[in-house]
């Protein structure tokens, strides 16, 4: 093997590999959970600020990284004898690079105190088209709870791992825990904000308007480390146009589109589900009352299907190992023709407004 | 100072051979070499978690592991490189070199200072025996946020295994930092004042009264959240009224400061091998010392950066935001010192080099994602998501470990003896370079992607299969470069050419003793006159940059038992204290037990001769 450097004989590979992942990643999928693709007035006044960041970030980059280079090729020893001019220092230089950098910091800071002020007080105009919503993180499931819309029973109406909004409202969101910190986060309309169990914390967005019958679909995520499932809490945020919105919280506030539980739900269901217009009234679970047009089953875990609700109601822990349901169903307890049972009711639970399906 | 020392001077004592000589040594340089190599273990034991970790994330929905088993292998990959492997190899390259650098025959508290070493095994040890007694690693994560620590979501003993080696840890680093800022103060040789330290020795200074400030901070944290988990408090249960957000603030304000504590005495090294291979003095040594002062004082400003996501506020936002963004400017001065450094050098490329600028170009790269993430909003997008990971990997791998094999590169001639060699050397660095930016610069494209930190698992239509791939490939790059410089510290270690007292022509006082030093360091005692007193003798003559009194009677401590009793006291104190609660019928005979031998090696410590060089 001739005697080149390690740099030379890496340098291919990795060039290779470098363009290669650049050409992959050029026609790569789709990223439905991306930061870089706002659609929020608050994420895009965080997508402004990054931007700025990108670029003096680049800038600084090049400095550091050419100064680096052209010295390594500049001053490599020629001349093993030869000791340089030892240069110790120079005040006035390096008061210029103490400003330099402070000058950047200020840039980048008033910048940042701009974009907090945006982000964090809701602007005057939100006062009279405020949607108030709850957020209550569960291990490991996302509970939600609309205090302005009343369902049947005069209660805030309450849903599962979706959440619909209407596009051009304020949305003013207060978060708990009911038992470890969550964090809810969905990356094209809002920052992250700690669920915690202690106190109630908050943030607001305003998704960008959508046409009438073409609601969009946002993914979030917990991301706040929170235990054995942490991966799989997930939801989705559905933002809808004022009138598909109204028709959605309409229909959900209902009770359910069929009462008339099967004997399994009632053996095996009711003492943490609730379906509203029924007997089923554990708090422990997520409402179930319109499951049927969900757009997933626990969390995000798995799409919303007849075979997926199958495989979750024979074995919750293989779906999902450790959730809390499996404290209750095992792989034993129910028999085919009660699974079955099950998902033909569940499935049943479908009003009409939903995007099930869709991605 | 010459002559204190010489006043305590007794005929040396019987020297042990074997094994015994290692575990009853008060030498700082075998404590240092224990030290270190018990760190690159742990760091071992941490990439192969790292491996684990890239595994089970290389596709998605794999089931390799478990998430039960993922979590606990990501909470101890954290724990082990943090306070495992970067913070006792500072304290290895600190042992043994500060008291060469500044010319002393060793540390000022030699006994305290093996008892320092045999903390860190200890509590290393107790943190992995959880794997065999606990049911179970700690999974709470490195940071363990309330309530997640509770008995009620970690059900396994893990976290009280946490907590108690944590705790030996913790006494090790603070009884260490105490040693090396009492040995910087009191031993300096004749003539080496603080305007002539080593950049090195200043970074270890800074480094250790960091420790002293934040330690207490987490230590009563975990002592707090011990109890909890023990003794029915509620410090930090929501439900009895506890505050887990107490936890964090306990936890960053020393969990910032602790960056620092890993980072700054790499700051040093690179500070040491920059001028060395460039054959010129550092460019701005005043800035260069003033600004990892600042750094440290600032680092205590600023932990709440790590909690904007908790919503903090307005105010507490601004402020912490350009704290944050104020420690890039002693950073920045630092960087375009180390720069400036080069300019108009002669540069050799010598392996302890080229880790030296990997780190400036790296570390670099880390520093401009960390003030991105001081900008409050954007640290809501990126928190928490792997874009935080690949930042502080920048940092604490592409900064702390690059500098760190090149300390290794630099030392280990002055240590073994024996020049390591210079081709593997080189494969070691490029395969580490490309290895490292593979693993972690995707990371950064995933988090902006929106994939959260310590997620177990991801899904197919996430759209983060590629550079999860990508990254994992990277870090078997990484592992297959640690494998390199195993190999070349094996062979090196067998059949290195001889290194000579001053193969680097250096600078600095280590260089002036003999390659493997002598016991006592120096035959002489040097009279400093420089800040480079070994270059400023051979360049600008003998006697510029040092003198030497040859009246001069090497101090040697004799060896002790004590250290290692008293430390494997505190080691059965944690497993009785792990049984206080749950069974005290065991628990409290071990306690008993574990403070009789605390107190034999204590007595002994007491009852031998004062030889310590400061009294």
């Amino acid at each position: 093997m001739p005697n080149r450097s390690p740099a030379k004989a890496l340098l291919r590979p990795t060039a290779t590999l470098l363009l290669g992942s650049v050409v992959l990643a050029a026609c790569g999928q789709k990223t439905p959970q991306t930061t870089l693709n706002p659609a929020s007035e608050s994420t895009r006044a965080i997508y402004n600020l990054s931007e700025l960041l990108f670029w003096l970030g680049v800038v600084v980059f090049l400095i550091v990284q050419t100064w680096l280079i052209v010295s390594i090729i500049k001053y490599r020893q020629k001349d093993s004898s030869q000791v340089p001019t030892q240069i110790h220092g120079n005040t006035k230089v390096e008061i210029a690079w103490t400003i330099v950098p402070a000058i950047i910091a200020i840039v980048i800071f008033v910048f940042t105190f701009d974009t907090i002020r945006k982000i964090e007080f809701m602007p005057d105009e939100a006062a009279g088209n405020t949607l108030n919503v709850k957020v209550i993180g569960h291990q490991w499931w996302w509970e939600f709870q609309y205090p302005d819309i009343k369902d049947a029973n005069g209660k805030p109406l309450v849903t599962a791992n979706e959440l619909w909004i209407p596009s051009g409202s304020y949305i003013d969101v207060k978060m708990t825990s009911v038992d470890v910190i969550h964090d809810f986060w969905i990356p094209g309309l809002a920052g992250k904000r700690d669920v915690m169990p202690n106190r109630e914390s908050g943030l607001w967005f305003k998704a960008d308007d959508v046409a009438d019958g073409a609601p969009g679909v946002f993914w979030g995520q917990c991301a706040e480390y929170c235990g054995g499932q942490h991966a799989y809490m997930k939801m989705r945020v559905v933002v809808a146009s004022p009138a598909d919105f109204q028709k959605w919280s309409t229909e959900q506030s209902q009770v359910a589109v069929n009462t008339t539980l099967p004997e399994s739900f009632t053996k095996n269901c009711i003492g943490c589900h609730v379906v509203r217009g029924t007997n089923a009234a554990g708090i422990t679970g997520p409402d179930l009352t319109h499951f049927g047009g969900r757009m997933t089953i626990a969390a995000g875990t798995v799409d919303n299907t007849r075979e997926h609700l199958y495989a979750w109601l024979d074995d919750p822990d293989a779906v999902k190992r450790g959730n809390i349901m499996t404290t209750a169903i095992k792989a034993d307890t129910l028999t085919e023709a009660e699974i079955n049972e099950l998902v033909d009711y569940l499935e049943s639970l479908n009003p009409g407004t939903s995007v099930k399906g869709q991605q | 100072m010459a002559t204190d020392v010489s006043t305590l001077h007794h005929a040396p004592a019987k020297q042990r051979r074997g094994w015994l000589e290692w575990i009853t040594t008060v030498d700082h340089k075998k404590i240092g070499i224990m030290y270190a190599v018990t760190a690159f273990l742990f760091f071992v034991i941490g990439g192969l978690e790292a491996l684990l970790i890239r595994l089970q994330l290389g596709t998605p929905q794999n089931a390799l592991l478990t998430p039960e088993a993922y979590n606990q292998v990501f909470t101890m990959h954290g724990t082990t490189m943090v306070f495992m492997a970067i913070m006792p190899i500072n304290a290895g390259f600190m042992n043994y070199f500060v008291p060469l650098m500044i010319g002393a025959g060793d540390m000022a508290y030699p006994r305290m200072n093996a008892m320092s070493y045999w903390l860190l095994l200890f509590g290393g040890i107790v943190m992995y025996s959880s794997f065999v007694f606990g049911g179970g690693a700690p999974d709470a994560g490195w940071f363990a946020y309330a309530p997640l620590t509770s008995t009620t979501y970690s059900v396994t003993r893990g976290m009280d295994y946490w907590v108690l080696g944590l705790q030996l840890l913790g006494v090790s680093s603070l009884a260490g930092s105490v040693n090396i800022i009492v040995t910087i103060i009191r031993l300096r040789a004749p003539g080496m004042r603080f305007n002539r330290m080593p950049l090195f020795v200043w970074m270890s200074f800074v480094t250790s009264f960091l420790l002293i400030f934040a330690l207490p901070s987490i230590t009563v944290g975990i002592t707090l959240l011990f109890f909890d988990r023990n003794f029915g408090t509620n410090f930090f249960l929501p439900a009895a009224g506890g505050d887990p957000l107490l936890w964090q603030h306990l936890f960053w304000f020393f969990g910032h400061p602790e960056v620092y504590i890993m980072i700054l005495p790499a700051f040093g090294v690179v500070s040491e091998m920059l001028p060395v291979f460039s054959r010129k003095p550092i460019f701005g040594y005043e800035f260069v010392a003033y600004s990892g002062v600042a750094i440290g004082v600032l680092g205590f400003t600023v932990w709440a950066h790590h909690m904007f996501a908790t919503n903090l506020g307005v105010i507490a936002d601004t402020f912490f935001a350009a704290a944050s963004m104020l420690i890039s400017v002693p950073t920045g001065v630092k960087i375009f010192n180390w720069l400036a450094t080069l300019w108009r050098g002669e540069l050799r490329f010598k392996t302890p080099m080229l880790f030296s600028l990997g780190f400036i170009a790296m570390f670099v790269i880390g520093g401009i994602s960390g003030v991105s993430l001081a900008a409050a909003p954007f640290d809501l997008q990126v928190t928490d998501s792997y874009f935080v990971v690949a930042h502080f990997h920048y940092v604490l791998f592409g900064g702390a470990v690059f500098a760190l094999f090149g300390a290794a590169y630099y030392w280990f001639p002055k240590i073994t003896g024996k020049m390591m060699s210079e081709r593997i050397g080189k494969w070691h660095f490029w395969i580490l370079l490309l290895g490292f930016n593979l693993t972690f610069f995707p990371q950064h494209m995933l988090g902006l992607q929106g994939m959260p930190r310590r997620v177990w698992t991801y899904q197919q239509n996430q759209g983060w299969d590629f550079y999860n791939l990508l990254s994992t490939i990277g870090s078997f790059c990484i592992a297959f470069a640690t494998l390199v410089f195993i190999v070349n510290f094996i062979i090196s270690l067998r059949k290195g050419a001889p290194a000579g007292n001053d193969p680097w022509d250096a600078a600095t006082l280590e260089w002036a003793t003999t390659s493997p030093p002598p016991a006592h360091n120096f035959d002489v005692e040097y009279i400093v006159h420089s800040r480079r007193p070994l270059w400023d003798n051979k360049y600008s003559g003998e006697g510029r940059g040092m003198t030497i009194n040859y009246d001069f009677h090497p101090h040697l401590p004799p060896p002790s038992y004590a250290p290692i009793i008293f430390s494997f006291g505190l080691f059965v104190l944690a497993y009785g204290m792990l049984n206080l609660a749950s069974a005290p019928l065991i628990g409290i005979p071990i306690i008993l037990v574990a403070l009789a031998i605390a107190f034999v090696g204590m007595n002994r410590w007491v009852g031998e001769i004062a030889q310590d060089p400061v009294l």
